[in-house]
């Protein structure tokens, strides 16, 4: 694989990585504040 | 606001997936060296984005007294140090490709390195006031003290000595010297880590703020 | 009582005390000998070529001043602390008198520290200073700056735990700046032109830390 495909391949998995996370975290901190 | 963090995946998507393809790599670079441009400035614009909301916020805590503001503060410090700790790495990694070595003692690149240890200093600051009502205040007397003695840090660094940091975006003829695509992936790269940069700063922040009244709960 | 005078009469209480007792202080000097000595040693026997010579003598003396004064200057606070005179102290004296009164202190100390260390680097490592005004100005200008700073930060610091290294931790980025500019005056001055432009780095960098620690100086030194 070409290196820019590695890199762009790498960057996928990242970016869609960390919104599955920042996504998690936000919906965990949004519940905990509605029920306290 | 859950709709615009909805947006921001597809959003920097397209703005990832155009810095790999829309523009040509710049010349004078190596090869597509000059593509983490779309990266490295924007981590560095958010760690300086940071560290002014933790100066503002500080000052509005000691001002105000609210709580929440030195939430704030403290989440911003961290999330600076993140993007700190990226931009570092991604401008090392373009050392290496461009010039052969990881670190090369330039101006503007230690200035960052020193900018990574303040934000380390004032977690460590913070972690070392036992005091739950003095850490807040310490921290903020802190920070405002480093925003105080910055501009020497950031003028003094980058001296007149001869510097290997490519030309920065806003250059001395005051003129944006890059090609239309490049501009335009550029300013939507900053655009979006802004976007990042705030999200995870209201996570952090309210994270904090979760763990702050459930100690309070605790001690009553 | 104007203020100037009990910010003066802090600073005499804090000699009086330092030179009764004298294991501080001593134990600073002893530290700026030792490590004067294991630089010496060093690198004197070596012969380096003598254009090298300025830029990493400048940045020696320097990073024997620092690390003298991080360990002296901190104690102006905690020996407060320490001998439990501290409460009485912020009851009675405004936070701006006691942190200009303690800097006022720590600024002679460390010029004493500097008197002491300069003629060692002149004698073991033959040290040519051309300029001897200019290196003077830079000690005044970057001392004074060193010592406001360590001062505030003391301040912080004297009710926290693990001090020595968090002091030396908060303190190395905000005195960077200033130990740069002080090493880089150094070096034009023992080239033996006078360092315009870095005193006048140096001399902003006094006056904004100078005014960063009298705004902020009730937060940092407060109940």
């Amino acid at each position: 694989m070409s290196s820019l495909g590695y890199l762009a391949a790498v960057n996928v998995v990242i970016w869609i990585g960390l919104f599955a996370y920042l996504w998690r975290l936000d919906r965990r901190v949004s519940e905990k504040e509605r029920s306290s | 606001m859950k709709v615009l963090k909805l947006l921001l995946l597809p959003y920097m998507a397209a703005v990832i997936g155009a810095a790999f393809l829309w523009p040509e790599p710049a010349k004078g670079f190596i090869g597509e060296s000059s593509r983490i441009v779309f990266f490295h400035v924007p981590c560095a614009w958010a760690s300086t984005l940071a560290f002014i909301v933790a100066a503002v916020y500080s000052a509005a805590f000691l001002w105000k007294g609210k709580p929440w503001y030195d939430d704030i503060a403290a989440a911003a410090v961290r999330i600076g140090l993140l993007f700190g700790v990226l931009t570092l790495i991604t401008g090392s990694l373009f050392a290496r490709v461009m010039w052969g070595s990881w670190w090369n003692w330039d101006p503007r690149e230690s200035s960052y390195l020193l900018l990574v240890f303040l934000y380390s200093a004032y977690l460590f600051l913070r972690a070392a006031v036992e005091d739950p009502e003095r850490r807040p205040r310490i921290a903020a007397a802190y920070a405002l003290f480093a925003a105080v003695l910055m501009p020497f840090l950031t003028f003094v660094a980058p001296r007149v000595t001869a510097s290997l940091h490519p030309q920065t975006v806003i250059n001395p003829q005051g003129k944006i010297l890059m090609d239309t695509p490049t501009r335009a992936v550029f300013f939507g790269a900053m655009a979006g880590f802004s976007a990042l940069f705030f999200w995870l700063l209201s996570i952090d922040a309210r994270a904090a703020r979760l763990r702050r009244t459930g100690e309070n709960l605790h001690r009553d | 009582m104007s203020a100037l005078a009990r910010a003066w009469a802090v600073c005499a209480k804090d000699a009086t005390q330092e030179l009764r007792r004298k294991v501080a202080m001593v134990a600073v000097f002893f530290f700026a000998a030792t490590a004067l000595t294991l630089v010496s040693f060093a690198i004197g026997p070596f012969g380096l070529p003598a254009a090298d010579r300025p830029a990493l003598e400048a940045a020696l003396l320097w990073i024997i001043l620092f690390f003298a004064a991080a360990t002296g200057l901190p104690r102006a606070f905690v020996a407060e602390e320490e001998a439990g005179t501290g409460l009485a102290l912020r009851k009675t004296v405004p936070a701006v008198v006691v942190l200009a009164g303690k800097s006022l202190f720590n600024f002679v100390l460390f010029l004493a520290m500097a008197l002491i260390t300069i003629p060692g680097f002149l004698i073991l490592l033959d040290w040519k200073v051309n300029s001897p005004l200019a290196i003077a100005a830079t000690m005044l200008a970057g001392g004074y700056g060193l010592a406001v700073v360590s001062t505030f930060l003391s301040a912080l610091v004297a009710r926290a735990g693990q001090r020595n290294v968090l002091f030396v931790l908060i303190a190395f980025p905000l005195i960077l700046p200033l130990l740069l500019t002080a090493i880089s005056a150094t070096i034009v001055a023992t080239a033996g032109d006078f360092p315009t432009t870095p005193l006048r780095v140096l001399l902003a960098y006094d006056g904004a830390a100078t005014c960063g620690a009298y705004m902020l100086a009730g937060v940092a030194w407060e109940d």
